[in-house]
């Protein structure tokens, strides 16, 4: 039998924060343990893609969009895992934004410019996306589909 | 067989990160950059394959975008394969990507056709509604065969 991931306990549940640097090792690290712990927990391939695509986005938006690409900046994040579900806060230190403002990528005077598609592909892929006031705390929700009612 | 005439190589720049340096806040290497496609002249088309399974990298995807950037302005009317066979995940900065390479294709009137892209990639494509706009084909032959025109 595998061992458990750090924070992850014996029954299907993990929790677990990281602060991290824009640094490619740290992400892959946090993406690396995130994913350990799906599998950990008896999540499929389908949630492993779809968490792992989220998480990018998130991240991505975090460093470049709220902390600006400062490298002295963080982003945290604080990952809970249980049969329900995955819940996944990403908060950045930047001043946060209107999710409102961002145009439709999908809209026709959209389509063919090459930004903006990050919080699009997270709505579509979790069950919930919030941005908490005042906009650099994300808070997303992967609602487990094989989860008993 | 053909032949693989290999991959571009901009002169590129490196940053490194305050964090390691002291008494100078900025430093600037120079230093040959890694290459994260493939390029394959046929003499259909030139294919580019990617090196990595997960574009999803920002220095990755930017070293791509220079890279297939310089292959599209390297040529008087660009026919170009790019496949996705062996890539497992996809962020939207890379699709930003493609897109800017779509654009710079078509100002010089050229062809670009994206092929191999398995399902769960396909659906970002599709939900995104990028399947509208880039010209996808199910495999290396299909889009081949799709490429018209001049070669």
């Amino acid at each position: 039998m595998a061992h458990p991931a750090p924070g992850q306990s014996h029954d299907g549940r993990f929790e677990r924060s990281w602060v991290l640097l824009e640094q490619r090792d740290s992400i892959e690290g946090l993406q690396s343990d995130v994913n350990d712990a799906l599998a950990g927990c008896g999540y499929g391939e389908a949630a492993s893609f779809a968490i792992r695509l989220a998480l990018e986005e998130a991240l991505v938006n975090g460093f470049r969009h709220g902390n600006k690409g400062n490298p002295s900046k963080h982003v945290i994040v604080e990952c809970k895992i249980d049969p329900q579900g995955v819940e996944l806060v990403v908060i950045d230190e930047g001043e946060g934004f209107d999710p409102g403002s961002v145009p439709d990528p999908t809209a026709d005077e959209n389509i063919d410019i090459p930004s903006g598609r990050g919080i699009m592909l997270m709505r579509a892929y979790m069950s919930s996306v919030e941005y908490l006031h005042p906009g650099n705390r994300l808070r997303i929700f992967y609602s487990n589909p094989n989860a008993a009612s | 067989m053909t032949p693989i005439i290999g991959s571009l190589r901009a002169p590129d720049v490196t940053f490194v990160p305050p964090q390691r340096m002291t008494g100078v806040h900025f430093i600037y290497m120079a230093q040959p950059q890694q290459s994260f496609i493939r390029i394959v002249k046929d003499p259909e088309c030139t294919l580019v394959e990617f090196t990595e399974k997960h574009i999803i990298d920002e220095v990755v995807i930017r070293q791509i975008g220079n890279e297939l950037t310089k292959l599209v302005d390297d040529s008087p009317r660009p026919r170009i394969v790019v496949t996705f066979k062996g890539v497992e995940h996809l962020s939207s900065a890379a699709l930003g990507t493609l897109l800017t390479v779509m654009n710079r294709v078509k100002a010089k009137d050229g062809q670009l056709r994206l092929c191999d892209i398995n399902a769960q990639i396909l659906q970002i494509f599709q939900i995104t509604k990028l399947n509208k706009i880039l010209r996808i084909e199910k495999d290396l032959a299909s889009a081949k065969a799709s490429l018209g025109g001049n070669k």
